[in-house]
């Protein structure tokens, strides 16, 4: 069995096929959208993605080496994301299920990233970290539902940490081969600036920290408080998790999700993996961003449960929380 | 001493103090935690789990006794309560102590304090009923929002923990808020709902600033 999907929720149009055996990853296709400056308008993300569509379909399709009649079915994340930016993909994936008489099959963008880690990493029943820019959330797989076990309050830490270095005008771009700017900020710091540290069981508040650490920069060495940001706020994450580890009695962590690519945050999590003796998954960079794989993949895991929808019915959903998802494969 | 438990946090032995049962709580250090932080936390937590404890006993909530705070060590001596957390209870024991968690939650909010890490791990079932235990994250407040985080995280922890019967576990623990605290908790299952929707995806959220590899 082989799945097209369609990952068209944020800066990312991406194609990807996946196949039930291995390699199960096919092909993996994908334009991000750049602003020349200043954040993301949905309309202009919308219209990037409408032009990039026809070939990145065709290349994802090539480099499979399928063509689109042998495909089983076509995956769309219908949300969570902007709604124009959404309605760009879900256009083209009803037109191609249309013409080729295929199945449609709703994919929501969070299990996307979930079950491309949990796949790519092998892992068995793993406590999950899903950072993103939109989402800091802490969930289990358990009786067909992702739980939350702990999430932001406020802002996602991905985008506190986005949201500084563009305040202090570090950024765009955001991440400079691999490495995101409040890190190659933090290095040069070592003094411990006094910021909010804010867990509320396995609940974290990053909004209070990102106002208090832009207001520390006007007396502070601007490398300190980075080092201090991003000591703060990942430290308040790791609480949060080892809090759920300690909860539910999980063996293994997986992370996924764009902040995954963190290598700063990769350090901290080793050391709680050794002092809790759990097993640390992290999804590569490849599969971390945005991507058309994953929701191929979540795709392909739906159909063969039997879930599809009708294209009449097939609204995209732009507040889609991962926790309504029925998980038949639990 | 005999550890009893290892909490997310803290070391639980059972030992004695001056002849009676006691449980000693110690935070222990993390090392993924930066050291200054470590240290603050360490410090800042000890101290306000015991100044909270001792409120809370004094608004009438069934707390463990304070007996002694060693800063030092990071460490607190208190009465040793006899029973399980809520969280390892069948469910048909777990309904009348759910309740009783309910009317300790709206005393303590009552007397303006607010727990920070309210879930069925940190209430014990004794025979006397439910304690609230683990004061870390407490502190004073009467701001609705802090009072509403601690049902949140209450009523998220029995959808996690018992998710087949958690509609009817919710609702008990809210029967018994409501008996002492009457009609002001509309307004805070109110704020409870407006929580959930803000820590959950909204759409402006995504309407953020591009990274560049
Ligand atoms: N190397 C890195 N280190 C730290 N953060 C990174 C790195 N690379 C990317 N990120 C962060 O990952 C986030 C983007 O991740 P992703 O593309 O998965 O999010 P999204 O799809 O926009 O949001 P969501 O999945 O919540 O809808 C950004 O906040 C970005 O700064
Ligand atoms: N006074 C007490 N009497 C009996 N058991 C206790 C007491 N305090 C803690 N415990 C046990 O130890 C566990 C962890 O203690 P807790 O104070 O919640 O620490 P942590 O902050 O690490 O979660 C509790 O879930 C409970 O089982
Ligand atoms: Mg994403
Ligand atoms: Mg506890």
């Amino acid at each position: 069995m082989k799945v097209l999907g369609i990952e068209s929720t944020a800066h990312t149009f991406g194609v990807g096929i996946a196949c039930d055996e291995e390699p199960y990853i096919l092909s993996n296709v994908k334009d991000t959208f750049v602003p020349k400056e200043g954040g993301m308008k949905p309309g202009e993300v919308a219209r990037h993605h409408s032009e990039v569509a026809p070939d990145i379909v065709v290349d994802a399709l090539s480099k499979a080496g399928v063509t689109i009649s042998s495909v089983d079915g076509i995956a769309i994340s219908l949300g969570p994301g902007l709604g124009p930016v959404l309605r760009v993909g879900a256009t083209v994936a009803r037109a191609l299920a249309l013409k080729y008489r295929k199945p449609l099959i709703p994919v929501n963008h969070g299990i996307g990233h979930i079950e491309i880690g949990r796949l790519t990493t092998e892992s068995n029943d793993p406590l999950i970290l899903y950072l993103s820019g939109g989402n800091t959330i802490i969930t289990v797989l358990r009786e067909r539902r992702y739980r939350i076990l702990g999430e932001t309050l406020d802002i996602a830490l991905g985008n506190m940490i986005d949201v500084f270095v563009r305040e202090v005008g570090l950024a765009p771009p955001y991440v400079k081969a691999g490495k995101h700017m409040i890190d190659v900020c933090a290095e040069k710091g070592s003094e411990l600036v006094e910021l909010p540290y804010v867990v509320k069981g396995q609940d974290m508040s990053f909004s209070g920290l990102l106002t208090a650490a832009l207001r520390a920069t006007k007396n502070h060495n601007l490398n300190d408080v980075c080092f201090s940001l991003r000591e703060i706020a990942f430290d308040m994450l790791i609480e949060a998790s080892e809090r759920a580890l300690s909860l539910t009695g999980k063996r293994e962590i997986l992370v996924v999700g764009g902040v995954a690519a963190s290598q700063s945050l990769k350090e901290k999590l080793d050391v709680l993996s050794e002092e809790r003796d759990v097993i640390l998954k992290i999804v590569s960079p490849e599969f971390a961003g945005d991507n058309g794989a994953m929701i191929a993949y979540a795709g392909l895991l739906l159909l063969k449960h039997g879930v599809r929808i009708n294209i009449e019915e097939s609204y995209v959903r732009p507040r889609w929380r991962i926790e309504e998802v029925d998980i038949p494969w639990s | 001493m005999e550890l009893i438990a290892k909490g997310a946090e803290a070391e639980i032995y059972l030992g004695e103090f001056l002849g009676v049962k006691a449980v000693y709580k110690r935070r222990i250090s993390k090392r993924y935690r930066n050291p200054l932080i470590d240290r603050r936390i360490n410090l800042e937590r000890t101290l306000k789990e015991a100044k909270v404890m001792f409120s809370s006993i004094r608004e009438g909530v069934r707390t463990p006794a304070l007996y002694y705070v060693n800063l030092r060590e990071y460490t607190l001596i208190m009465e040793y309560v006899e029973g399980l957390p809520l969280s390892k209870l069948t469910p048909s024991l777990l309904l009348d102590y759910v309740r009783d968690a309910g009317r300790m939650s709206a005393l303590m909010h009552r007397g303006n304090i607010y727990h920070g890490d309210l879930t069925l791990n940190n209430v014990i079932a004794s025979k006397e009923g439910a304690f609230i235990i683990d004061f870390g994250l407490s502190g004073f407040s009467n701001d609705v929002e802090d009072i509403a985080t601690d049902i949140h995280t209450m009523l998220r922890s029995i959808e996690s923990i018992f998710p087949s019967i958690s509609e009817s576990v919710k609702d008990v623990f809210l029967s018994g808020y409501k008996e002492v605290a009457g009609s002001e908790t509309e307004d805070i299952v109110t704020r409870v709902k407006e929580i959930r929707l803000r820590g959950r995806y909204v759409e402006e959220r995504r309407n953020k600033p591009h990274n560049v590899e």
